[in-house]
Formats: C-alpha cells, structure tokens, sequence
C-alpha cells in the first residue's frame, strides 16, 4: 500500500484521528511515557489556533504566506503524530535522505525541528528543563534543547534513528547521548558519515551511504518494503520545481528594495525543502505566490519596507529572536536582512534520470545546500564563497555575524571574515550570541551593539 | 627515586623543544608537527621523519591567536595557534592537519593561509565505522604518503612504513611495561612521571626515547614508592600536555596509577599488525577500524571506551576516577558528563573537573581532590 499524503481523503482521516487523539490527550493521559506524542498533539492545537486568529484578522493585516506555511507545519505534525500514534515507522533524523524514507512510506522528524515548534509556542518551557540537565552550558542551545528533548521525553519516540556527524561537534555528541539514553539508546540507529571534500569522489562516496540506508530500512525497519526508484522520482520532479522557484525567488531579493525579508523567506525556504514532506503541492503553491507576490513589488519598486535604507547580510542561520529585532532594525534604521545562510540560494538541480544521477543529486544537494552543513563542511571556503556572493549579489551594505556559540568552525574564521569583508569594502560587525538562546546576549545589548555599528560606519545616515 | 633517565624524560615533555630534537635537526633530522592521534607516528618514522604532537605549552596568552579565533573555540586551540604563530613551533618542517575536531581543523586552515610552516596534508577521519570508513582513512593515509614524498623528496616505500610499525610497536611495549609497575600497592613512580614519560614520547626521536624508556625501566625494577597511596585514581582526559595537572592531584595523597587519555594508556593499549602485505591498511585497522573508542569523536565508540575504563578501574584497583574536560570542547565535555553518568550507575566514585588548558587553578583542583578523597574514605569506612 502507498500512501498519497496529498490524498485529501487520506488528510481527512489523519486529521480526524489526529483531533481524536487531542481530545484524548486533554481528558485522559498525563505526562506519562507518551508525553512526546502528547506535545506534538499540543503544537498543532497551537498552529490550529493560530491559523484561525489569523483568518479572523482584518484583511489589510492577513499574511497569507504565513499562515500557509503554518498550514504545512501543522499537516506536517499531524502526518508524524498519526505515524507514532499507528506505530507505522518513523525516524528521528538530521536530514540527508532527501525523500527516500518519505517514498518508502517511512515518516520523519527533526528533533532539533522539532523542538523549535515546542520552543516557538511553549514560553520557555523547554529552556526550564534543559536548564535543569547537566549538560555543558557552553554548547549551542539546539543541541542543548534536543539532548533535553530526549533525556526528557519531550520528544516522541521513534522507531530508529537516523545520526549524523555533520554539520558540528554537538551534533555529533547528541548522537552519543542518543545512543547511551535508555529509551532512544535501544532503537535501531542509523550513521551516515561525511566526507570532508566537495569532488566525485565525495559524491560517490554519499550515494553509497545512500544504499546502504535503503538497505538498512529494508531489512531492518519496513522488511518487505522495496525501495522503489519512481516513487522518489515523482516527489522529487515537484521538489525541483520549489527549488527553481526559490531561485528565483533570491533573484528577485537582489534587488533594490528587496520585496520581502531574508530572515522570513530562509524560514519558509528551510522549513519547506528540510523538514516538512517533500514534493507537497501545497509548498509550490506557497513558494509560487511569493515569488508573484515579489515579482510585483520589484515591478512597482515597493520594498519589504517603505524606505529600506540599509541591506544586511546575515552569515549564519536566522536567530529565533530574529522577528522583534527586525522590528526594531526596520523601524530605527531602515535596516533589513536581504539573505543569510538559511535562504541564500546554492542549489543546482538534481539529474533524475538515473538512480546514480539521483543519488549523487542528493548527495549534493544534502552537503552543498543544507544550511549550516554547507557552510561548516569542509575547508572555510564555501563559507567564504557565500559571503562574497551574499555581499555582492545581494547588494549588503555590511555584513552582521552572530558569532553563533554553536559554530566552533566558523567562529575560529574570524580574521578569514574580516580580510572578506575588507576586500569587498562592507563593514561587518561580529556579535557573540547563541542564535537559539536569546538568554546568552540579551537582545538588548545586541540592538545596543548594532545601534553603535551603524552610527560608528555611517550607515544610519 | 633517583633515575637520569626520568629526569630526561621529564625534562623533555616540560619544554617544547629538547636537546634531542635539536641534535636530530642539526644533523638535517625533519620534524613534522600533527594535532592529537589520527596521524601513524609510523608513516613519519618509516620516512625517516621525526613525529611531533603540537602542543601549546608554555603559552600564557592568546593576544596573537585572538585575531583569528574567538571566545566560543577552545583553550588549547587558542593556546596552540598563538605559540605557533609567535614563532614558538619554527622548528617543524611542516604540519599535517586532521578533522578531529571543529576547533583544530579550523587551526590548521588558519595555520595554512597566515602561518609560515607548510601545511602539507589534511587526513580525513571518518566518524562512523565500518569496513569502507576505515578504508576511506587508509586512502587518506595513502595520500599523506603521497604528500610526504612531494614535499620532502623522498621515497616512503611500504618495507619503511613497517620498519616505521615495528619501531613504534616497540616503544608501546615499553610503555605497557611502564604502566605495569604502577601495578603495585606502592608504585615506584608519581603519576606525573608516567605522564611526563608518555608526552615525551611523541616530542622526540623514538630511538632516543626507546633507550631512555629502558633504562627507566631497569632503573624502577624492584623499585618502591615513597608510601601507599592515600588513593588509586585513574585520570580521563581529551588534551592533557602538562604535568602540573597532575601534580596538583597527586599533591593530596593520591596517586594516578592509570589513565584514559591519548598521552597515555590509549597510545599504547594496542599495536599495529606486522608482517601484512599492506601495512597503510594495517595502519588504517589498528588507528582506526580495531580501535573506534580511542576518541569521543567517534561515534558510537563511546560504550567501548567507558569499557575500557572500567576494566582499568579493576585491573588496577583504582578507588577513584578523576573526569577532566576543558570549557567549548563539546566532545570531551559530552563524554565526561556520559562517562560520570556510567561509572556512578556501576557504583564506581568520580569527581569532575572543568579546567582551562593552561593551567591556573591549582587551589581549586586541590581542595575538590581532597574533598572527593574524603568522601571515598568515608563511603569506604561506612
């Protein structure tokens, strides 16, 4: 049997079982061993009761793209919850598989995804209890909130696990504490490993972690299930499709004023291609009306902003308190974030005639395009690659690096960076912040920061 | 106890450079530098290289280094990086650079685009294990080869490669024997003179320190400490270059008569197969595909490693484990907090200690070394 996600039929039954299990979950179960199932029911209540507020806005206020990305988010959550509620397979992963679990009718979620639906809505809970475990304070907050999540069982249970040794040494030790925790530690676990270098041999190399995953679901997760070419094929073609659109969408960020925020898009970019299903046509239609929607601000000169006075590259993944300091940068200083490591744009299509071209596509497309694992692999030069591009095509004015605690490898750049940023003649502030935990820098000192960043360069003219 | 040789030896692995490696270099002797253990001394000695394990001993600053690295990458990356920058490292020829973390990779780049020591290869490590992850670290090892050869114009045939594995098995041996007369209830040696012994290891010649180690070891023969020890510890440690670490936990009483660290038994505890028909693989076997636990890097190598500890804490009727990590080293700190957590559930006693890599907090570490010795005492009386 496959599953169609896109079956309304099959969405109707998921969600009516879903609304089901909610109910249930509020009248009869504690927090008991199914709490992390319990908490994927409570964030898409939360979507849900999102989603309505927003309808019921006046429509001069409604954002139609927000409100469809939280409609994906929480189809999304509903197909994991229906998955672990029926105890069909579901893998905890970091995102490399590109789709082929999602074809072979195996369920996904990231628990450091995950976890920031929970940080998004649960008030900082989920910082209370990571608090509490004695994990070294001066890792990255994700980490830190996804080793909780699963010494916790904040996070549900899935049937294996899928580790990764990139894109940072946390990652790879949330791996180790998965695998010595009493619950996770028994499931079956999947490792792929990354090479270091961009070459054939890379790709190669990739496309065989790739068959001996297969393998892997195969025979020890779905025994019985074949993998089967086509069905990745057809969700891929659409996934191709979002990912012309998203070029084209960067594009269209190039110019001046940009028409949306860097920091909105990346979010909408990263969740819609890494963490939800693949191939949805619901995501192309999303990632169709933005790029209409921007092509028409660029036609009128309308920009995100009515008077957009400083562009701003952002070297690092948008920070979750992103959206009032935006605010801010956008009403003091006409300052906006054209692009940053989550919605800068590297992606080349993937040749989908073959299961090597296929493979090796994926293989690319998971080291060269997923944030943070692009910019971290490797030598610093992609990072520095992507500065150069962000910087020129993009228009910045000068370049704000978060200085992410998490980011080891791209922290110990910071005289690369700075040469970069000289030679293409833009200021670049460096904060030190942990882009997870708005705790580590109050956001406060960082507005105090940029605020003397833009007097002391001329910028807030 | 009086010995020449330990005095050597413990002399050498205070000091960045020795009369040894001078004399080595006076004679045109090249010294090529790598970071921590994923680099075979063998292959360098087997070219007829001296192997140096960088370290940055003796810093005290990271007013040079700050320029390149930031607060969030750790003390030893920043240590290390400003000795090699200011000059303190001019002796090595070249520099070799491993993945082995995201803090020392990023030295070596540095190292490579602003220093003025050849970077002359990168190895690879792989992370996860199995047959063709080990293969991919042979292929590796199979360039450095390659890289050796270019930029020092010689030939490193497969016949020198194993001459390099026989040499260092050798000093292995020796060493095991070493860590053999910490066996008894009154060892005849400090735990900082084993580990001084251990760093001197890879900082010098092997066939200097090969002699010196054996006259250690006919000099410690039938040899006794000054008393029994207040306490047995066994020290877990990432990067670990100092001995005053060691002195300041031995100065309470108690005696590390064993250890879990890479300048330690973890160089040792196994050798390279001789004799095969491809000694780069045996390398690759032994470095990395038999022994996945030498390192928190590797994953899923963890339970192997907490194994490893707890068969020392029996062999070597330890009463105590001392967990030491540095402040940003996610690795060492991850598997510290892991490490605690088993060795508490199998009801064996451990202290933790963060520490910087330089080392400052003598007092502190003192007064927690004493106090955990008590609470042993006291778990011991009840």
């Amino acid at each position: 049997m496959k599953v169609n996600i896109e079956n309304p039929a099959f969405k109707a039954l998921v969600s009516a079982d879903v609304h089901f299990h909610i109910w249930k979950t509020a009248h009869e179960r504690a927090n008991g061993l199914s709490k992390g199932i319990n908490r994927v029911y409570m964030n898409i209540c939360c979507y849900e009761r999102e989603i309505t507020r927003r309808r019921n806005m006046p429509e001069e206020e409604r954002d139609r793209n927000l409100e469809a990305l939280y409609e994906l988010m929480r189809d999304y959550l509903l197909l994991t919850a229906f998955m672990l509620e029926h105890n069909m397979p579901v893998q905890a992963q970091w995102g490399f598989d590109g789709g082929i679990a999602q074809s072979m009718m195996v369920g996904a979620f990231c628990p450091g995804d995950l976890i920031m639906h929970h940080m998004y809505w649960d008030g900082g809970e989920t910082f209370a209890v990571y608090d509490a475990l004695d994990l070294p304070d001066d890792f990255c907050g994700l980490v830190r909130c996804a080793c909780a999540g699963v010494a916790e069982g904040i996070l549900p249970t899935p049937t294996y696990v899928t580790g990764m040794p990139a894109p940072c040494d946390g990652l790879a030790m949330f791996t180790q504490l998965v695998k010595n925790d009493p619950v996770w530690g028994k499931l079956p676990e999947f490792q792929f490993d990354a090479p270091y270098y961009d070459n054939d041999e890379t790709w190669a190399y990739l496309a065989d972690e790739l068959r001996r995953y297969i393998t892997f679901v195969e025979t020890e997760i779905s025994p019985g299930t074949k993998f089967d070419l086509d069905a990745l094929r057809a969700l891929l073609v659409k996934q191709e499709h979002i990912m012309e659109l998203w070029h084209e969408f960067n594009r269209l960020m190039m110019c001046k004023p940009a028409p949306y925020s860097g920091w909105r898009f990346g979010d909408v970019a990263w969740k819609c291609t890494q963490h939800i299903p693949i191939g949805q046509q619901k995501t192309v239609d999303l990632f169709e009306r933005m790029v209409a929607e921007a092509e028409e601000k660029v036609k009128k000169g309308e920009g995100f902003i009515p008077n957009e006075r400083i562009r701003i590259y952002w070297p690092d993944l948008r920070p979750q308190w992103a959206y009032p300091l935006e605010d801010w940068m956008m009403e003091k200083y006409g300052a906006v974030v054209v692009c940053d490591n989550q919605s800068i744009d590297p992606y080349e299509p993937i040749d989908l005639s073959t299961e090597q071209t296929i493979f090796e596509g994926l293989a690319k497309r998971w080291l060269l395009s997923t944030p943070m694992v692009r910019q971290s692999h490797g030598g610093p030069e992609v990072q520095l690659q992507d500065l150069i591009y962000g910087v020129k095509e993009f228009q910045a004015d000068c370049v704000i690096w978060p200085g992410h605690r998490g980011h080891k490898d791209q922290n110990a750049t910071a005289n690369m960076m700075r040469e970069c940023c000289r030679d293409l003649g833009v200021p670049m502030l460096r904060l030190s912040t942990d882009v997870f935990d708005e705790r580590i820098t109050p956001l406060d000192k960082v507005k105090q920061q940029i605020s003397e960043f833009f007097e002391n360069t001329g910028l807030a003219r | 106890m009086e010995s020449k040789a330990l005095e050597g030896l413990r002399e050498i692995s205070s000091s960045l450079t020795n009369d040894y490696m001078g004399r080595w270099k006076e004679q045109g002797g090249k010294v090529v530098g790598y970071f921590y253990s994923y680099v075979p001394d063998e292959m360098l000695v087997g070219a007829g290289i001296m192997p140096y394990r960088i370290r940055g001993l003796g810093s005290t600053t990271t007013m040079v280094s700050d320029k390149y690295l930031t607060e969030s990458n750790c003390p030893a990356s920043r240590y290390t990086m400003d000795a090699i920058m200011s000059g303190g490292m001019d002796f090595l020829d070249a520099i070799v650079g491993t993945n082995i973390c995201d803090h020392v990779r990023r030295v070596y780049e540095n190292i490579n685009l602003y220093g003025d020591i050849p970077c002359i290869s990168f190895v690879f490590v792989p992370r996860v294990t199995g047959e063709h992850h080990t293969a991919t670290y042979a292929s590796f090892l199979e360039k450095l080869r390659g890289n050796i050869e270019e930029h020092f114009g010689v030939k490193v045939s497969d016949p020198d490669i194993e001459e390099g594995i026989r040499t260092c098995n050798r000093v292995r041996a020796l060493q095991r024997r070493l860590y053999d007369t910490m066996r008894a209830d009154n060892p005849p040696l400090s735990g900082a003179d084993v580990h001084a012994v251990m760093i001197a290891a890879e900082c010098m010649p092997k066939q200097d320190y090969e002699a010196l180690l054996e006259q250690l070891l006919d000099d410690v023969a039938g040899e006794e400490g000054d008393g029994t020890p207040a306490s047995r510890f066994l020290l877990s440690v990432g990067e670990l270059d100092d001995l005053r670490f060691v002195e300041t936990v031995e100065s309470q009483g108690g005696k590390v008569v064993t250890d879990s660290m890479l300048y330690g038994t973890l160089a040792c505890c196994s050798d390279v197969k001789e004799g095969t028909a491809n000694p780069i693989a045996a390398l690759a076997q032994r470095y990395f595909g038999d022994d996945p636990a030498l390192c928190p890097r590797i994953i899923g190598g963890n339970q192997g490693r907490f194994e490893y500890v707890a068969r020392l804490v029996k062999d070597m009727r330890v009463d105590g484990v001392i967990l030491c990590s540095m402040p940003f080293c996610e690795q060492w700190e991850f598997e510290q907090r892991d490490l605690g957590s088993f060795l508490r559930r199998n009801g064996i006693p451990c202290l933790s200690i963060t520490n910087d890599y330089i080392q400052m907090d003598s007092g502190q570490i003192k007064t927690r070394v004493q106090a955990f010795q008590e609470t042993m005492k006291g778990a011991r009386l009840q």
